[in-house]
């Protein structure tokens, strides 16, 4: 390193010095659902089990949602599935081994059961990989059947502790994904768990996946599935659910086509995704939506008031892939007289 | 003319870091490699002492000079206030942010007085152009005695409680200060022997500046278990968390990182994971010079150059004396497992305390010279043949 440079980092490492230095009131308690994602991941990476166990049991009672209108216990979910592997094997592993080894300390919390079973699961999808079947070599699909099959004999072993709590059935919906089992009996399973309460919501985002073109789904079977989910709630809860779950499919595998190839119908977005946005009026993500769907389907006395209500702050993730370029595309199209 | 001497110092103050550049630059220093006898420390300074009581001499001075308070005051900025920071997105529970508050707010003026106390001896030692760095060398060694100190068995109990709590090293924030992470190792721990060991820790900052005997453990030796690790493809008897195996057992040589070179973090998951006690936790968590500076310890331990193996805060400070390399030869003549043995180093201004902070100063450049060295004269002719060798670090 040259003088020049080790001139440079003393400078940065002042910076970061008065950065450091900077110090200021506490802010009141966030909202649990605010953070949760990331405490849940960071919980995982550190092998913080103690930390999981607490974050789940707040999670539970905190039915609070996050500016952008994600639950804490849908958001907890997410971050303990955060996978930072790369290509890293001894990193699942790792978790495999660390996971195991807290069920053994504690045999009587499901929790503990639960994440041990997505540790296995997301072995067995690291061995795939995510991409189309055809990129996958025939070893690594043995080796995906073989984790899953271990996996699943796991769930079947430990299913009196696992399934006191319901949190053990996005990880056995993966294993039948991956294991090819009718989608409908994914749902049974799903169904069989449901708790009539707003995590609901969780289980009826993570079956859709099977649902999916990409895995064969139908988009019939997707919209009794949705339809399913808002069945006995009220109205605007209903709506809500709609708009989630089409919003969903449409990033995960529709995309543009969403209102051409599923059953999803542009009204009831329409309403839905308002009815999102008067829960969670600060969302950027859900302010970006109703204009990208509103674009998708032409839909200019929507799109303009949704666009103006973005203003200079777009969330490019609520723009689909390529999310900046969709953003000035619909822009341009939505200003022309 | 001391204020002149001082004002001198400022410059060296202002350029702390450039100063390491600089002062290493300067001295054609070259380590030695000796199969046997030890040496000596050279003496913490060469100019022999002015006579005390001389009729002519100035009289001693009371208050530091103004163009060193300057430069205190920036170090005190930059490398010691954040080190006692709290800030807002820490995630420490209202009686912890408190309780570390309250530390910060008593401990900070402490430190300030200690750094002018330091800066006046200083100046009355010989040598006082070198003042500032004696000061600078002293505050570096307070913070490393700071990580080995305990207030006795009580806390040691705590210590050892929270290192059987999984996840005791998580950080608490994305730019936590060393104060806010050793209270928040001590977050999982009951409430009552939370309470001790935050006593505890508010009693070991209140013994800043005064002589005291901390543990000379030595680290457990965690960092080559995981190198042994990643060279067998064995699993760990012990599973690792994680982000251990992710950073440091990958199967992409590109994202491996050097276990010998972990941040604070980390390292402290490795040594909670290798079952460190709380002595050789404190040990292998303490800072070191480097960290004060807020260098890097690789940056600050590799060799200057092709042709200075001196590393440069070692050269900066004046680090020298006599480090000791064991390892293994093999039948091709090659050094296989170097390690750092024993080291014997004194370090301008500290006269009174083991150098702790600068102990590892001359490990990494130690390292590179063994492995640069030709071992085939003590080779075997099979099998592997243990080694050991002295390294005489100079600066003369």
């Amino acid at each position: 390193m040259s003088v020049k440079h080790k001139l440079l980092a003393w400078a940065l490492a002042l910076l970061q010095g008065l950065a450091l230095a900077q110090v200021s009131a506490p802010t009141a308690s966030p909202v649990l659902a605010e953070n949760i994602e990331d405490q849940a991941a960071d919980a995982m990476f550190w092998g913080d089990w103690d930390e999981l166990e607490r974050l789940f049991a707040a999670a539970r009672s905190d039915m609070r949602r996050a500016r952008e209108g994600n639950l804490a216990v849908c958001s907890f979910g997410v971050g303990v599935n955060r996978d930072y592997s790369d290509e890293s094997l001894a990193y699942h592993d790792a978790r495999v081994a660390g996971t195991l080894d807290w069920v053994r300390r504690r045999p009587d919390l499901p929790l503990a059961h639960a994440v041990h079973l997505k540790a296995l699961v997301a072995l067995a999808w690291f061995h795939r990989g995510r991409g189309f079947a055809k990129t996958v070599s025939e070893q690594r699909f043995a080796d995906f059947r073989a984790s899953l099959n271990e996996a699943l004999a796991y769930a079947k072993a430990n299913a009196a502790v696992m399934t006191r709590d319901n949190y053990h059935v996005p990880a056995l919906l993966s294993v039948m994904l991956g294991l090819n089992v009718d989608a409908e009996r994914q749902l049974e399973v799903a169904r069989r768990n449901m708790r009539k309460d707003a995590s609901d919501e969780c289980l009826y985002r993570v079956a859709l996946a099977s649902l999916l073109p990409k895995w064969g789904g139908d988009p019939r079977q997707m919209e009794a599935w949705i339809r399913e989910s808002m069945r006995g709630q009220p109205e605007a809860v209903a709506l809500t659910r709609y708009a989630r779950l089409y919003s969903e499919a449409s990033a995960a595998d529709y995309a543009q086509g969403l209102f051409e190839n599923s059953l999803a119908r542009w009204p009831l977005m329409r309403d839905g995704l308002r009815a999102i946005l008067k829960e969670s009026p600060d969302s950027r993500y859900w302010k970006g939506r109703l204009a990208y769907f509103a674009c998708m389907v032409k839909d200019r006395e929507v799109a303009v008031p949704a666009l103006e209500a973005i203003e200079a702050n777009p969330e490019f993730d609520a723009w689909g892939d390529t999310g900046q370029r969709n953003y000035q595309a619909c822009k341009r199209w939505a200003l022309q007289s | 003319m001391r204020w002149k001497a001082a004002a001198r110092l400022s410059l060296v103050a202002s350029l702390f870091c450039a100063g390491l550049a600089a002062a290493a630059d300067k001295v054609p220093a070259k380590p030695v490699a000796r199969p046997t006898a030890k040496v000596a420390p050279k003496p913490a300074a060469a100019v022999p002492a002015p006579p005390a009581a001389a009729a002519s001499a100035p009289a001693p001075a009371t208050a530091v000079p103004e163009g060193a308070v300057t430069e205190l005051n920036r170090v005190f900025k930059n490398s010691v206030t954040p080190r006692f920071a709290v800030r807002a997105d820490d995630r420490l529970d209202p009686d912890m942010r408190a309780a570390a508050e309250a530390m910060q707010a008593q401990h900070l003026p402490r430190v300030r007085a200690l750094m002018d106390r330091w800066m006046l001896e200083e100046l009355q030692q010989p040598d006082p152009s070198r003042a500032f760095k004696r000061m600078l060398a002293r505050l570096s060694n307070e913070f490393a005695i700071w990580g080995r100190d305990s207030t006795g068995p009580a806390q040691d109990a705590a210590l050892a409680q929270a290192l059987q709590m999984p996840g005791m090293c998580r950080p608490v924030g994305a730019y936590a200060s060393e104060l806010v992470l050793r209270l928040g190792r001590l977050r999982g721990l009951p409430p009552e022997v939370r309470q001790q060991a935050v006593q505890a820790e508010r009693e070991l900052l209140a013994r800043w500046g005064q002589p005291r005997q901390v543990s000379d453990a030595d680290p457990l030796a965690a960092e080559e278990t995981l190198l042994q690790l990643r060279a067998t493809g064995q699993a760990p008897k012990k599973p690792l968390p994680p982000l251990l195996a992710y950073y440091y057992l990958g199967e992409v040589d590109d994202n491996r990182r050097d276990p010998l070179l972990m941040e604070s973090t980390t390292r402290c998951a490795l040594h909670h994971w290798a079952g460190a006690d709380p002595a050789q936790f404190r040990a292998a968590m303490a800072m070191d010079a480097a960290d004060v500076a807020m260098l890097k310890r690789s940056d600050a331990g590799r060799p200057m150059a092709d042709d200075n193996p001196y590393p440069s805060l070692a050269s900066y400070f004046g680090v020298q004396g006599v480090v000791t390399l064991d390892g293994e030869v093999n039948a091709d003549g090659r050094l296989v497992r170097p390690r750092i043995g024993k080291r014997d180093l004194s370090v301008p201004g500290i006269r009174d305390a083991r150098p702790f902070a600068f102990e590892g100063a001359l490990d990494l450049a130690t390292l590179a010279k063994a492995g640069g060295m030709d071992w085939s004269v003590w080779a075997p002719k099979q099998g592997v043949k243990k080694v050991r060798r002295e390294f005489d670090w100079s600066l003369k």
